[in-house]
């Protein structure tokens, strides 16, 4: 196996497709983190994730060989094909899925923010919190901006690559980002902040 | 810069990403003249902050081993079935073809049979409705129409499959004012109920007598192997894409409490 790092996907491809299980192994260790973590960022389901990335591998192994090359790389071919894979799951589980709790009135949200201002033993905690937090907002998200929130933020991929799987402009792909990012602020924003303060409102008519 | 150049921007800044140092300052002074702007921008930055943080925390997430196990073993399959001469596959299609022809004749010259001797036969007075309810086991059938999807059907007293009885409604048709009557189906079953062939219900997780006492339904529903798979049955991995016809039986309480298999 050690022999075969050097191989590019396209290369352990070949080799898969003359029958190499060792290449097929090589590939899913290469490759399958990010599919595996694109499904559950996306569905926030392990059960999906795993589903998915063991379809998007099936469809490796029975149609590889249309895998082609010119079109992009193999790692944003099977993005790809998980993308498809998921919004198809997400579509048929829509009336299943797990209501995502949303903020009651003056129920303060953690904002990011706070990852910001280290000190006090309470860090580890509000970090574990505001990572939950930001997870329960993407999963929130509309799935066209939340594909490119993990794509973009969470997998750390450009515009171009991500617009490649998603097989849009990249122009697209930045508008949505826009987008999502401030949708992702509204939803993380405190209660408090995000409504007018109405005491504010009430002085003015006070005065006036 | 205004509002609106920086706005435009303003994802690149956050986000940390490369940009032209002219634009990078001017939005840096923009950003000391106009308070909205920088509290959007200092939003931006926590949401990166944060996106990061996420990112990080699943850096170490990835698949279970036991996936990577198994599609290995399909690959391994795969291969083994690519292995037979392509000369006797032709032959092994050539055989199914032949008997399924063979079968689909039989099945049409049976029901030329059926029906025409049925309509020439002469039967009594239709027996009440209520009558037609039950069956000779005694057990009660509510099945609806076999064919349609989405059907319902009450509990079975028993996990098997010959418990759960159907009743199709063949077309009555009176003459004389009810004194002879023909009867188009032949044995009030439909034709494609009659086809199918099933297995017996098998429990999903545990089941006993008494949970199926506040009644039930079995409800025809089409599974991905995948998730007969995640029911813990063993499944063939080379067919994967296609799907299973099943029969569940739902309790009262809408947990699904067995399923068997329909062809």
């Amino acid at each position: 196996m050690e022999t075969r790092k050097h191989l590019s996907d396209a290369e352990l491809l070949q080799l898969m497709l003359t029958g190499d299980a060792e290449a097929l192994a090589n590939l899913y260790e290469r490759r399958q983190r990010n599919i595996y973590r694109f499904a559950l960022q996306m569905s926030g389901s392990t059960t999906i994730a795993e589903d998915i990335t063991q379809e998007v591998f099936l469809v490796l192994i029975h149609d590889g060989a249309n895998f082609d090359i010119a079109r992009g790389s193999l790692n944003n071919f099977l993005l790809g094909v998980a993308r498809n894979h998921v919004l198809r799951r997400l579509q048929r589980e829509r009336f299943y899925a797990p209501m995502i709790e949303t903020k009651e009135h003056g129920e303060h949200e953690l904002l990011p923010r706070e990852l910001t201002s280290p000190g006090g033993p309470l860090d580890d905690l509000a970090r574990t919190e505001t990572i939950e937090s930001v997870r329960k907002a993407v999963l929130a998200l509309p799935e066209r901006y939340r594909e490119v929130v993990v794509l973009c933020d969470l997998q750390e991929m450009s515009y171009a690559e991500t617009a490649e799987i998603l097989g849009c402009a990249v122009g697209t792909v930045r508008s949505r980002l826009h987008r999502a990012r401030a949708l992702l602020i509204n939803k993380l924003r405190p209660a408090h902040e995000a409504e007018p303060a109405a005491a504010d409102l009430n002085s003015t008519r006070c005065f006036a | 810069m205004n509002c609106q150049t920086f706005e435009n921007i303003i994802d690149s800044l956050a986000r940390e990403q490369l940009i032209e140092t002219n634009a990078r300052q001017e939005a840096q002074r923009h950003t000391e003249e106009c308070p909205e702007c920088a509290v959007r921008l200092a939003d931006e930055r926590s949401l990166t902050v944060g996106l990061q943080a996420l990112a990080q925390d699943m850096q170490t997430v990835e698949a279970p081993a036991r996936i990577q196990k198994e599609l290995l073993a399909a690959f391994q399959q795969r291969q083994v079935v690519q292995l037979v001469p392509r000369a006797r596959r032709w032959s092994y299609l050539g055989a199914a073809a032949a008997v399924l022809l063979m079968g689909f004749a039989i099945g049409i010259a049976a029901w030329n049979w059926n029906s025409n001797g049925v309509q020439r036969a002469e039967i009594p007075p239709p027996t009440p409705a209520r009558s037609a309810e039950t069956q000779s086991s005694g057990l009660p059938v509510t099945a609806t129409d076999g064919g349609s999807k989405g059907k319902r059907e009450t509990a079975p007293s028993a996990l098997t499959s010959s418990a759960v009885t159907h009743r199709h409604s063949g077309t009555v048709r009176r003459r004389n004012a009810g004194q002879t009557t023909s009867v188009r189906a032949a044995n009030n079953l439909d034709n494609s109920t009659a086809n199918e062939v099933a297995t017996d219900f098998m429990p999903i997780g545990y089941v006993n007598s008494q949970s199926l006492q506040d009644g039930g339904s079995v409800v025809r529903v089409e599974l991905s192997r995948s998730t007969i798979v995640s029911m813990g049955f063993a499944v063939n991995m080379d067919r994967y894409g296609e799907r299973v016809k099943a029969d569940v039986l739902m309790g009262a309480d809408g947990l699904a409490r067995a399923i068997r298999f329909v062809q």
